[in-house]
């Protein structure tokens, strides 16, 4: 009797053993096989159907957020002003922040507690200390007006300066206001002025020498008047009927 | 044995879902992979299940083979893991413990013996020996391979695989005597 490795037996009868199965097995193998994929195909016509189901409802959502936000004031504005980052334009060095000297003359504020009479003391000093600071920066010059002497000539002109409500100026509408030369003869000195002589021309009000002079205006005593266009003419018109 | 291609082919099929292909492939194996079952599990209904559950989850991963070994090698791989899985839940692998190793034997036998008289044999090692022996002798595991598929110690393996020897040798000597008696009486 040969003899031979028990292990190599085993391996060389067992490894290649085969058992006849019963019809049964496939039937169970291939039903199973057959319903699996038939979940499969299910959950997947599912899935289809919810994708597709699903594409109005998100065109729908993005048309209403594209309307709603194109619509909205806030990003109507927004949108049309182009980026700061995206502008060519070198950085202005005007809307860099700087640090203001009123910053710089803080003073350091000490963490130690001092009797309530010093800390008093101290408070007044740096508020005068700033305040002074304050003064300094806030000081203006005001400059008198200068009027510059000149002799008297033959038709002097004196500007005068009053607003008209409802007439618009012609050289700066944004000011209401209104500019009429007028001519005054100067007399020698000791002698009163014709306009002075004359009662209806005194400052007896503001608005009546006013009416004074626009009348003097009218009936040509004051020839040099530039208002000469028309919006004068018709406020002259104004005034007559009045 | 199928052709390299043939088997890669059947693969292809199978991948792709063809139904005559999955048929193929279990008329091809289905003997083969049942017999392993066996070996592992004595009961047939239990091996016949074991082998229904090996299969399918063959045709369920069946992207997952890349073509890269043997067709069938992956199959039987499937079912072993399938067996094994099942005496997990049993709790057959853990009823042994750490034994020391048996002394080696002679492991010379009598060369006449069939499939179904060694089968028969390997059914009736314990548990735990049978597992071994099938994994080490048969399947060609190593002892490392071994201990981390059972979770138990390599040496456990080594004295478990000797002492499954030694029954088998027991055993196949006891049928040699029996023989020898009925030849001489």
């Amino acid at each position: 009797m040969a003899k031979k490795d028990l292990d190599s037996l085993f391996k060389e009868k067992l490894g290649q053993m085969e058992r006849p199965t019963r019809p049964e097995a496939w039937q169970k193998i291939s039903s199973t096989l057959a319903a699996q994929d038939h979940s499969r195909r299910k959950a997947g016509g599912w899935l289809l159907w919810s994708i597709a189901a699903s594409v109005p409802l998100w065109l729908s959502l993005g048309f209403w957020w594209l309307t709603s936000y194109r619509l909205s004031p806030a990003t109507s504005v927004a949108k049309l002003l182009p980026k700061q980052e995206e502008t060519i334009a070198p950085q202005d060095d005007a809307t860099q922040e700087r640090q203001s000297p009123r910053a710089m003359n803080q003073p350091e504020r000490k963490k130690k507690e001092l009797p309530k009479k010093e800390v008093n003391s101290l408070n007044q000093e740096e508020k005068y200390k700033n305040q002074s600071a304050l003064q300094n920066q806030s000081l203006v010059e005001i400059r008198p007006r200068q009027v510059q002497p000149s002799l008297p000539g033959p038709d002097p002109k004196i500007p005068l300066e009053f607003p008209l409500p409802g007439v618009l100026p012609e050289e700066n509408k944004k000011e209401d206001a209104y500019r009429i030369v007028v001519t005054v003869k100067l007399s020698p000195v000791g002698q009163t002025p014709i306009l002075a002589q004359n009662e209806d021309n005194k400052p007896k009000k503001r608005e009546g020498k006013i009416w004074k002079t626009l009348k003097n205006l009218k009936e040509g005593l004051y020839p040099d008047s530039t208002h000469t266009d028309e919006e004068g003419r018709k406020l002259w018109a104004s005034i007559g009927k009045k | 044995m199928l052709k390299w291609y043939v088997q890669q082919d059947l693969a292809r099929q199978c991948q792709q879902g063809n139904p005559k292909a999955q048929k193929m492939v279990y008329e091809r194996y289905a003997a083969k992979m049942l017999s392993l079952c066996l070996r592992y599990v004595p009961r047939d209904d239990e091996a016949e299940d074991l082998m229904i559950g090996g299969f399918l989850k063959v045709f369920q991963k069946i992207a997952q083979f890349k073509g890269e070994g043997s067709f069938e090698g992956w199959i039987r791989r499937i079912m072993v893991n399938e067996c094994l899985n099942h005496l997990r839940k049993q709790r057959w692998l853990y009823a042994t413990s750490d034994l020391p190793p048996a002394p080696e034997m002679s492991q010379t036998i009598a060369h006449d013996y069939g499939a179904e008289e060694l089968l028969a044999l390997v059914q009736d090692l314990p548990t735990g020996y049978r597992t071994v022996f099938n994994l080490y002798a048969i399947e060609g595991y190593s002892h490392k391979e071994i201990a981390e598929q059972l979770g138990i110690n390599e040496n456990t393996s080594k004295s478990q695989l000797a002492r499954a020897r030694a029954l088998l040798q027991k055993k196949l000597q006891q049928h040699q005597d029996k023989l020898n008696q009925v030849k001489h009486g």
